[in-house]
C-alpha cells in the first residue's frame, strides 16, 4: 500500500532524509526506532505533506498514486493519517466541530454525504469510548490546556473518527505512563483489522508490547539502516544504538 | 421634507447652505457649519487622525441634504432584518426615521420621538462635541432622527434594532444619522444598530449617537457595519454613565471602504462597568480605524476592551485605545487588549494603546500584538482532512469568535457568525 523509494529530503537546504527505503503491506506494522534528530518525524511530516520539507529525490507510492504533489489534505483524504509527536493546541475552536469538519470533508471528498449532528454524536460516541475520551475533552477547544497524555489520547481519538488505511503514530507514546499508554495501545489495536497499516515512531520498546509490530526498522541519519522483526527492538533497548552506529560507519 | 442644499468648493473644502428656508437653520446648525468651516476636515497631522486617509471624503462632492424615505418598500428591508431576533426595528433611511418601514407595535417600557424635540434638547450635544468637525458637519445636516428613551425602572424586553441605509442609488449622499438613547434609573435595553448601504455613488454615513445610561441602568448596543465597497462611514458614540450602572458596547465591521468609529465612555460616578468589544474584518482595499477611550472620571468603576483585527489584502487596520484614569478614580479597573491577525504580506496594522493615569491604586493593563497566520495550526488542519481555505476560516473564526461570543443576543450572534462565515469564504457552519 505504501512504497518509498530513495527518498531525499531538505529543510531549509539541510539533507535529513538521504535515501530512504520502505515497504509496507495492508495490515501490517512497522515500528520505526533510531536516535534524537534521525529524521523520524521529518520522515512523518513529509508523509503527511508539511511543506516545509522539500523532497530533492525518490518517490512516494500509496495505493498506487504517487502522492509527493499532493496537498496535506488531499494525502488525508485519501486516508494517511498522522499522529503528531507535538500536537498543537488551537483555542477556539472546539474538538467536536474540528472533528465534525474533518469528518465531512473526508466523506465528501468520497462522494459520501456528510453526517447531520445526530450521526456525527453517534459516531464520536462510539469512537470516544475506545480511547476513554470524555464529553468534556470533546467540547473543550483542541488540545487547549490538554494534559501531555490528553493531548495523545487526542490524536487516536482523531485517527479513529477518520478511520485512514495508513495510521503515522509519531511518538504516540512519549510521556505517557502505564496506564494512559495501554489505552492509546488499546485504541491502536482496535482499529487493526488486517487492512489498515501503521507506522509507529518510538523510542521505546515497551510500546511494541502491546502493539505488535511486523517489522522493527532502525532509521539512522536519514536512512533505515537495519530491518528486523521485534526482537530487534529488545535487542535496541538493552544495547543502545552504538552497534548499530558502528556497524553502519564501518 | 428638508428643502437644504448645499456646495462644496473643492479647493478650501468649505460647506455652505444656499437656498435655505429660513425655519430649519436654527441658530445651532449656523454655529456648526462655522465650526466646521474654521476647522475644516481633520488631515493626517492630527495626531487623532494621523492613520487615516480620509482623501476620498474631502472630494467626494457629497449632497448632505438627500431626500429621506426614499422608495423602499417593506420587502426591500426584510432581508436586512436580524433573522430570528424578537426585535422592534427602527429603519432610518440617510439618518432619516421612516415610521412607515418601521415596527408598528411598541410597548409602554419606552418612548420615540424627534430627536429635534423640546424633551430631547436636554440631552442632545451634551456629550457630542462640535469641536470635532464630523460632529459638527452632523450637528450642522442631521435630520429626522430619534430620541429612544427608557423608562426608569422599565425593561424593555425585545430588542430595538436601528436599521440605517445609506441611498446612494441617484447620487452621493451624506447622510448624518443622530440619535439619543436615555435609559433612565434602573432601566434595561439591548440596541442593535446595523449599517447598510445601497449605491452606484460613493456614500458617507456620518453618525452620531448619544446614550445617558441612568443610575443601575444597563444598556447593550451592538452595531454591525455591513457597507459596501464605496461606502465611507465615520461613527461616533457617546456615553456617559451614572452609578452602578452597565454600557456594553460590541462593534462589528465586516463591509465598507473606510470605516471610522469613535467609542467616548465617561464612567462619571462610582461602580460603573463598560465593555467595549470590536471585530473587523477587513480585505481588499478596506481601511478600518476604531478610536476608543474611556474616561475614568470615578472610583471603584471598571472597563474592558477587547479589539481584534483580521487583515487580508490591503487591508489597513487602526486600533487607538485611550484609557484616562483621573485622580478621584481611585480602585479603577481598567483593561484593553488588541490582538491582530495579518493574512497577507501587504496589510497593515497600527495600533496604539494610550494610558494615562492621574490615580494612584488602580488597576490597568494593556496589550497589542499583532501576527501573521499560524502556520502549524493551518497544517494540522490540513492534516486531517480540511482544505486551505476552510481551515484558514476556522482558524480565523477561532481567533475572531470570542469578540461574537461577548454579544448577548443569540439571534445577532447567529447572523453575524453566518456574515463571518460569508466573509471567510467559508461554506462551514459555525456553532454559536
Ligand atoms: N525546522 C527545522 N529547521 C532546521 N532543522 C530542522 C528543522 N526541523 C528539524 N530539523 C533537523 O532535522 C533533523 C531531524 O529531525 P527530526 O525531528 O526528523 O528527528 P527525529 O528523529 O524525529 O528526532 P526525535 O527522536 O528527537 O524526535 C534534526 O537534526 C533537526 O534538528
Ligand atoms: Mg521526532
Amino acid at each position: 500500500m505504501l512504497s518509498i523509494k530513495n527518498l531525499k529530503a531538505n529543510i531549509e537546504d539541510k539533507e535529513i532524509l538521504k535515501g530512504l527505503n520502505l515497504e509496507i503491506n495492508p495490515g501490517e506494522v512497522h515500528a520505526i526506532m533510531g536516535p534524537n534528530g534521525s529524521g523520524k518525524s521529518t520522515l512523518a511530516s513529509v508523509l503527511a505533506g508539511r511543506e516545509e520539507y522539500n523532497v530533492t529525490e525518490g518517490e512516494v507510492i500509496f495505493n498506487g498514486e504517487n502522492i509527493l504533489e499532493m496537498a496535506p489534505e488531499d494525502r488525508a483524504r485519501k486516508g494517511i493519517f498522522l499522529a503528531f509527536q507535538y500536537p498543537i493546541e488551537i483555542p477556539g475552536v472546539s474538538n467536536a466541530n474540528f472533528m465534525k469538519t474533518a469528518v465531512n470533508e473526508v466523506r465528501k471528498s468520497k462522494g459520501l454525504a456528510p453526517l447531520d449532528s445526530k450521526e456525527f454524536l453517534k459516531l464520536m460516541r462510539e469512537k470516544m469510548q475506545l480511547v476513554q475520551v470524555d464529553k468534556t475533552m470533546t467540547q473543550r477547544s483542541v488540545n487547549e490546556g490538554f494534559s501531555g497524555g490528553e493531548k495523545k489520547r487526542n490524536e487516536i481519538f482523531q485517527m479513529a473518527m477518520l478511520e485512514p488505511e495508513l495510521g503515522v503514530l509519531d511518538e504516540t507514546d512519549s510521556g505517557l505512563d502505564i496506564d494512559a499508554l495501554r489505552i492509546v495501545a488499546d485504541g491502536v489495536n482496535a482499529l487493526r483489522d488486517g487492512k489498515r497499516s501503521f507506522i509507529v515512531i518510538t523510542h521505546y520498546q515497551r510500546l511494541l508490547d502491546y502493539i505488535v509490530p511486523d517489522f522493527v526498522h532502525v532509521l539512522y541519519k536519514g536512512r533505515i539502516v537495519k530491518s528486523g522483526t521485534k526482537e530487534l527492538a529488545l535487542e535496541l533497548e538493552e544495547k543502545g544504538y552504538d552497534w548499530i552506529k558502528e556497524e553502519v560507519e564501518i | 421634507m428638508n428643502t437644504l442644499t448645499e456646495t462644496i468648493s473643492e479647493t478650501e473644502q468649505q460647506i455652505s447652505f444656499e437656498n435655505i428656508a429660513s425655519e430649519k437653520l436654527t441658530p445651532e446648525r449656523k454655529l456648526a457649519i462655522d465650526t466646521f468651516n474654521k476647522s475644516g476636515f481633520p488631515s493626517l497631522k492630527d495626531e487623532e487622525w494621523k492613520y487615516l486617509d480620509l482623501s476620498v471624503l474631502k472630494n467626494t462632492p457629497f449632497n448632505h441634504q438627500a431626500p429621506a424615505c426614499t422608495k423602499l418598500t417593506l420587502s426591500d428591508i426584510e432581508k436586512y432584518k436580524v433573522a430570528g431576533a424578537d426585535a422592534i426595528t427602527l429603519v432610518f433611511i440617510n439618518g432619516v426615521y421612516c415610521p412607515e418601514l418601521s415596527s408598528q407595535q411598541r410597548d409602554n417600557t419606552f418612548s420615540i420621538e424627534s430627536v429635534e424635540s423640546e424633551l430631547a434638547a436636554h440631552w442632545f450635544g451634551k456629550l457630542a462635541k462640535t469641536d470635532e468637525p464630523f460632529i459638527a458637519l452632523n450637528t450642522a445636516f442631521h435630520h429626522g432622527g430619534l430620541l429612544i428613551h427608557i423608562k426608569a425602572g422599565q425593561e424593555v424586553k425585545q430588542t430595538i434594532h436601528l436599521l440605517h441605509f445609506n441611498d446612494s442609488r441617484q447620487e452621493a449622499v451624506a447622510a448624518h444619522p443622530r440619535n439619543l438613547v436615555v435609559a433612565e434609573k434602573n432601566s434595561k435595553v439591548q440596541l442593535i444598530a446595523t449599517y447598510h448601504s445601497l449605491n452606484n455613488f460613493t456614500s458617507l454615513t456620518n453618525s452620531v449617537t448619544e446614550f445617558f445610561v441612568g443610575e443601575n441602568a444597563f444598556v447593550e448596543y451592538d452595531v454591525k457595519q455591513d457597507e459596501n465597497e464605496k461606502a465611507l462611514q465615520i461613527n461616533y458614540v457617546y456615553a456617559q454613565q451614572k452609578r452602578d450602572s452597565v454600557f456594553d458596547i460590541s462593534t462589528v465591521t465586516i463591509g465598507g471602504k473606510m470605516v471610522r468609529n469613535n467609542l467616548n465612555i465617561a464612567l462619571t460616578e462610582t461602580g460603573g462597568t463598560a465593555h467595549l468589544n470590536g471585530l473587523t474584518v477587513g480585505g481588499k482595499n478596506q481601511t478600518v480605524d476604531n478610536h476608543t477611550l474611556v474616561d475614568h472620571a470615578s472610583p471603584h468603576c471598571e472597563s474592558f476592551q477587547l479589539y481584534k483585527n483580521i487583515l487580508d489584502d490591503n487591508a489597513h487596520g487602526i486600533f487607538n485605545g485611550k484609557i484616562f484614569v483621573r485622580q478621584d478614580a481611585q480602585k479603577t479597573n481598567a483593561f484593553q487588549s488588541s490582538k491582530n491577525v495579518l493574512l497577507s504580506d501587504v496589510a497593515v496594522m497600527n495600533a496604539k494603546p494610550q494610558l494615562e493615569i492621574y490615580a494612584d491604586d488602580v488597576k490597568c493593563s494593556h496589550g497589542a500584538t499583532t501576527g501573521q497566520l499560524d502556520e502549524e495550526a493551518l497544517f494540522y488542519f490540513r492534516s486531517r482532512g480540511i482544505g486551505k481555505k476552510d481551515a484558514l476560516a476556522l482558524l480565523n473564526y477561532a481567533f475572531a469568535g470570542d469578540v461574537i461570543e461577548k454579544i448577548n443576543n443569540d439571534a445577532l450572534k447567529a447572523d453575524l457568525l453566518k456574515l463571518l462565515a460569508q466573509k471567510l469564504n467559508t461554506e462551514i457552519e459555525f456553532e454559536g
